[in-house]
């Protein structure tokens, strides 16, 4: 009876320790890519920001890209290493489409005028807003 | 080529109808898309800003309705992607 007992006991610790884990690493990954949006969206905005009105080197252009699309890639690989949530996962996609697409006119049009990327800046935040406010309600679930 | 071309089509006044829609989507699109265009007849804004802006926000949309049902993507197809479609065709002939 009494090994009866430590085995249930042991049972219930261990699906405990799984339980809390399980929670643990939703929480965390929301957490990663809670803090992955805040930077990726300050960086977005930032680089609209420093190509507007003013025309910069295309070099710059390039490496300042290619530093963001970095940002992205090693978030969409935290996310496939970790909690690979296709939700998320499509969220990075859209995100990093939006910055290519910018990048893209940047090429071509070489700089954003003030009202141009005023309008534009509504759009990206407001799509990262909307990304966010997803990771808060995970959080929220987490806890 | 006259920044006012785009604004002189069939569609403008259905943008206004769909402006006072229910739903936000619609609703909000319609306003930013009015907001823009009459930018560009300010010449604030080029047609090639205004393509950019309203693929991404057509791209937004797109992204949207795969998480909505049948009857409200055809509601939104309709109705402000198909005005955001022509709009965007008309620029395409003229840029």
């Amino acid at each position: 009876m009494e090994r009866y007992i430590k085995r249930t006991c042991s049972a219930a610790i261990l699906l405990l320790i799984l339980l809390s884990g399980c929670s643990l690493l939703k929480d965390t990954t929301s957490h990663l890519a809670y803090r992955q949006l805040t930077e990726l969206k300050t960086f977005h905005l930032g680089f609209i920001d420093h190509f507007t009105e003013e025309e910069r080197d295309t070099t710059e252009m390039n490496e300042m890209f290619a530093e963001g699309r970095l940002m992205f890639d090693e978030a969409i690989e935290d996310e496939k290493t970790g909690a690979n949530d296709n939700l998320r996962l499509n969220t990075f996609s859209i995100l990093l489409e939006q910055f290519t697409r910018d990048y893209e006119y940047l090429k071509k049009k070489k700089k954003y005028t003030e009202p141009a990327a005023g309008w534009l800046k509504e759009e990206v935040e407001e799509n990262y807003t909307l990304a966010l406010k997803g990771e808060q309600l995970n959080k929220k679930e987490a806890k | 080529m006259k920044r006012s071309a785009v604004l002189n089509e069939a569609f403008l006044k259905e943008l206004k109808e769909v402006s006072s829609s229910d739903d936000p989507l619609i609703k909000g699109t319609a306003i930013k898309i009015r907001q823009w265009l009459k930018a560009l007849s300010e010449g604030s804004i080029s047609e090639y800003d205004l393509l950019h802006l309203l693929d991404s926000r057509r791209r937004k949309i797109l992204n949207y309705m795969n998480t909505l049902a049948i009857e409200k993507r055809n509601q939104l197809k309709k109705t402000i992607l198909r005005i955001i479609d022509l709009i965007m065709g008309a620029l395409l002939n003229q840029i």
